[in-house]
């Protein structure tokens, strides 16, 4: 057994030497003893990397992607097709807030008494997190998953500021991350919706969200950090309030102005009358429950 | 020349991951010519890899909410999924069932790329004998060309135990390279 792991040891130094272009013969002499084995070996490998391109047709490649799309929007068709009734904005609004009071009981109950405010690196986060992956696994209507992904986002915001009281600020990639991907479904969910008040309502709670984001990323970019892993993250955090900008402006292009400089808009002014979803370019095709907007928003 | 080898733009994943169902063609694009590699020399036929890349675009569209970024590289993630269709075409409709590989032809010239093809050829085959987790690392450690901390990474496997795995599969590979030749002769 300790000769196989030397010798896989060996094998691996040997290509990762050829890789960095060592020739085979100086990397052979340095494991002089197992040198004639090494050889037959790296000639296999060699010959697995030497195996030629393998590429799809052209014919494939071509109607790959057209295909693709159409064969999403089938599933997501089929799938409404399955629903009952179409959901009532009203019904989708009193499921959101059903789906928050789920949140605080689970919050509150339990394990996760202990977990619910624990951070980034603490021993009960992961408990935490798992807890709310199973609340997202629920059947949601788009209009709810959205609330739940923005409550799930300013949670992680709320950590990041929790994390820089204490002083913990370089553990802030994570959330930050977290936060700027909820934030983006979220708009996602939020320009595939097809009814236009729910649409409005939701804009303006993506807007505050947005705006936090902003203010987190800006502290975050502001102390004495650094890494990939935040920097990632705070390019991540950019990236998503963009995204959100496009969203807003498709409801309400008159209204909102981009970037950092967003001013919050209150529910019911976003859709400043026009009522109409946003240009739903790529959009509306099969993010959940689009364009139909009565349908389970997930497919989890 | 595309090489199939670049790395998906990190803003089109956030897109695609984000539920964006145009962002998500244009990912499978960018990432199309990778994971078909990886599933032709694991099916060894042409159109079963097309068939079965698409089906490994649909899943992960069905599952992009559980992609973790930062954790595992989409690529990655998207190996595992395309392993998984691999193994669940073989497991449930078509278990006893041996392709025939038709490999791409090299290129160069013709008698030297015919020999060099038929090396190949019983190369790939030998591959597919092996058991599915050496068939695994080492599509990914050398049709993938993913390095050997992000295979180890990949399968939730210490890189010790991935070494070892590696050095036997490569072992077994050898020899049964040479039992195909023997037989030849």
């Amino acid at each position: 057994m300790a000769n196989e792991r030397r010798l896989a040891q060996e094998l691996e130094a040997c290509l990762e030497g050829l890789r960095a272009g060592r020739t085979l013969d100086d990397l052979l002499s340095t494991y002089p003893a197992d040198a004639r084995s090494l050889k037959e070996l790296l000639n296999v490998a060699s010959r697995l990397q030497d195996l030629p391109e393998a590429i799809p047709t052209i014919a494939f490649r071509g109607a790959a992607r057209a295909r693709f799309l159409d064969r999403i929007e089938a599933r997501d068709t089929h799938r409404a097709s399955l629903r009952p009734h179409p959901v009532h904005w009203r019904t989708a609004f009193a499921l959101s807030i059903l789906t928050v009071f789920l949140l605080s009981l689970f919050v509150g109950g339990g394990l996760t008494v202990a977990s619910a405010e624990a951070l980034p690196g603490d021993p009960l986060y992961g408990v935490k997190l798992t807890g709310e992956e199973v609340i997202l696994a629920l059947p949601h209507t788009p209009a709810s998953l959205a609330e739940l992904e923005l409550t799930y986002a300013e949670l992680r915001l709320s950590e990041i500021h929790a994390l820089a009281a204490r002083g913990r600020l370089d553990e802030s990639a994570q959330p930050l991350n977290s936060a700027s991907r909820d934030l983006e479904r979220a708009a996602s969910i939020v320009q595939g919706l097809g009814e236009p008040a729910l649409q409005t309502r939701l804009a303006g709670h993506l807007g505050q969200v947005a705006t936090r984001l902003n203010e987190v990323v800006d502290l975050v970019s502001n102390s004495p950090l650094g890494g990939p892993a935040i920097g990632s993250a705070e390019q991540a955090g950019k990236q998503a309030s963009q995204d959100v900008d496009r969203v807003l402006h498709g409801v309400n292009p008159n209204q909102l102005a981009p970037g950092k400089n967003r001013t919050p808009v209150a529910p019911g002014e976003a859709g400043g009358g026009n009522g109409q979803p946003g240009n739903g370019q790529g959009h509306g095709k099969a993010t959940p429950g689009a364009p139909d907007g009565n349908g389970q928003g997930s497919s989890h | 020349m595309e090489t199939g080898r670049e790395v998906p733009d990190e803003a089109l994943v956030r897109r695609a991951m984000a539920g964006n169902a145009e962002a998500f063609g244009d990912l499978y694009i960018a990432c199309l010519n990778r994971v078909y590699r990886y599933v032709f020399y694991r099916v060894g036929d042409a159109h079963l890899a097309e068939d079965l890349t698409e089906t490994t675009f649909l899943r992960a569209w069905e599952a992009h909410r559980r992609y973790k970024p930062g954790k595992v590289p989409v690529l990655g993630w998207l190996y595992r999924i395309a392993h998984n269709a691999v193994i669940d075409y073989f497991r449930s409709a078509h278990p006893h069932e041996e392709l025939s590989p038709t490999l791409p032809a090299p290129g160069g010239e013709v008698e030297a790329g015919i020999a060099k093809q038929e090396e190949m050829q019983d190369l790939a085959k030998a591959l597919r004998g092996l058991d599915v987790m050496s068939q695994e690392v080492l599509s990914l450690r050398f049709i993938a060309g993913l390095s050997h901390r992000e295979v180890a990474q990949l399968l939730g496997r210490s890189e010790e135990a991935v070494r070892v795995i590696q050095f036997r599969a490569v072992r077994r590979l050898r020899e049964l390279m040479r039992g195909g030749q023997n037989n030849g002769k």
